[in-house]
């Protein structure tokens, strides 16, 4: 089907219309067929679907003020079963207006709750958040603490070593006690830094993980509860 | 799309495509647009700009293209109202789904 048979059968299919309805819908699709190009004639067709869907979706609409107003789904205009809506403006006013007041109220109401319960709110939360604070604080000293222990053993250690080389020449006795004070203190040293990387890496995401969970479920509680 | 747009929603669509043109625009180019964002069948647009027209949100004018007359389409102060209120309401419901979706209405 090329453009002069797809127009002619419309105009066919809505010659029952009156005729400036005609005629506005004719000149609305021989406009879309010029601004479309030649080139896209056959694309335009098969996107419109044959000339009886076109004549189906004008008509559709012009019967809107009668019972029902139909859909736009995807595949076209869809008569029938949602509710008339031919004047949402007013509707829709008469509907905001109405739930706007019913929200004001309670909006009022928490303010007013809030600002009565703040010394309680604010003390507890203080409380809470120095709580909090003083954990983090701790934790923080703990790895400081070990961090220290760990590379001080370390660097102690090294240079013990290294001392207690010289030392091995003029008195081996005591050279090699102090190479055995050393390789301890470096084992410490190791042992301290693992620890430290263990905890930084493994068990304060685990603990930082449990906390988050705690927390969420103390939220659900308490909104299941409201 | 698997959701059905209502004819509100179509409506306010085609106000807003229309609205960016301040001379105003045709039936073929709005359709192109409005199918950027919305799968519509190339069909359903021409009883929404009728309806738009006839509830004076649009105004209609012809104008030469081309050597032939080419119909143009342009947002009244009227549709403009209209396409602010669609938009608000748009923001309110669309926020409502949200905030149901991401489990923060019980």
């Amino acid at each position: 089907m090329n453009r002069q048979e797809f127009m002619k059968q419309l105009e066919q299919l809505l010659s029952d219309l009156p005729e400036n309805d005609r005629q506005d819908a004719i000149s609305y699709y021989n406009d879309y067929f010029d601004d479309a190009g030649a080139e896209n004639e056959a694309t335009v067709i098969q996107k419109l679907g044959s000339p009886g869907r076109v004549a189906a979706t004008i008509k559709a609409d012009l019967q809107e003020n009668s019972a029902q107003q139909g859909e736009y789904t995807e595949r076209g205009y869809r008569d029938g079963s949602t509710p008339d809506v031919s004047n949402p403006l007013a509707k829709r006013e008469a509907g905001s207006s109405a739930s706007r007041r019913k929200n004001k109220f309670p909006a009022a109401l928490i303010v007013v709750l809030i600002v009565f319960a703040s010394p309680l709110i604010l003390g507890a939360g203080g409380g809470l958040i120095g709580l909090l604070m003083g954990l983090l604080a701790t934790v923080f000293c703990v790895i400081i603490a070990i961090a220290a222990i760990g590379t001080g053993c370390l660097i102690g250690g090294i240079a013990g070593i290294v001392a207690s080389v010289g030392r091995l020449f003029f008195s081996p006795i005591s050279g090699l006690a102090c190479m055995g004070l050393s390789l301890l203190a470096l084992a410490i040293g190791l042992l301290f830094i693992a620890l430290l990387v263990r905890l930084i890496f493994v068990w304060l995401p685990a603990w930082f993980r449990r906390f988050v969970n705690f927390c969420g479920r103390l939220l659900n509680r308490s909104k299941k509860e409201a | 799309m698997i959701f059905n747009t209502g004819a509100a929603l179509l409506d306010a669509i085609v106000l807003a495509v229309v609205s960016r043109e301040e001379k105003g625009t045709y039936g073929y180019k709005i359709t192109q647009d409005v199918r950027q964002v919305l799968d519509v069948s190339e069909s359903t647009l021409y009883p929404v700009l009728r309806r738009l027209q006839k509830d004076e949100c649009l105004k209609v004018y012809d104008q030469e293209y081309a050597g032939r007359n080419r119909r143009y389409y342009q947002i009244t102060e009227k549709g403009d109202a209209q396409l602010r209120l669609y938009q608000i309401e748009w923001r309110s419901y669309a926020s409502k789904i949200d905030r149901l979706f991401e489990g923060r209405i019980q």
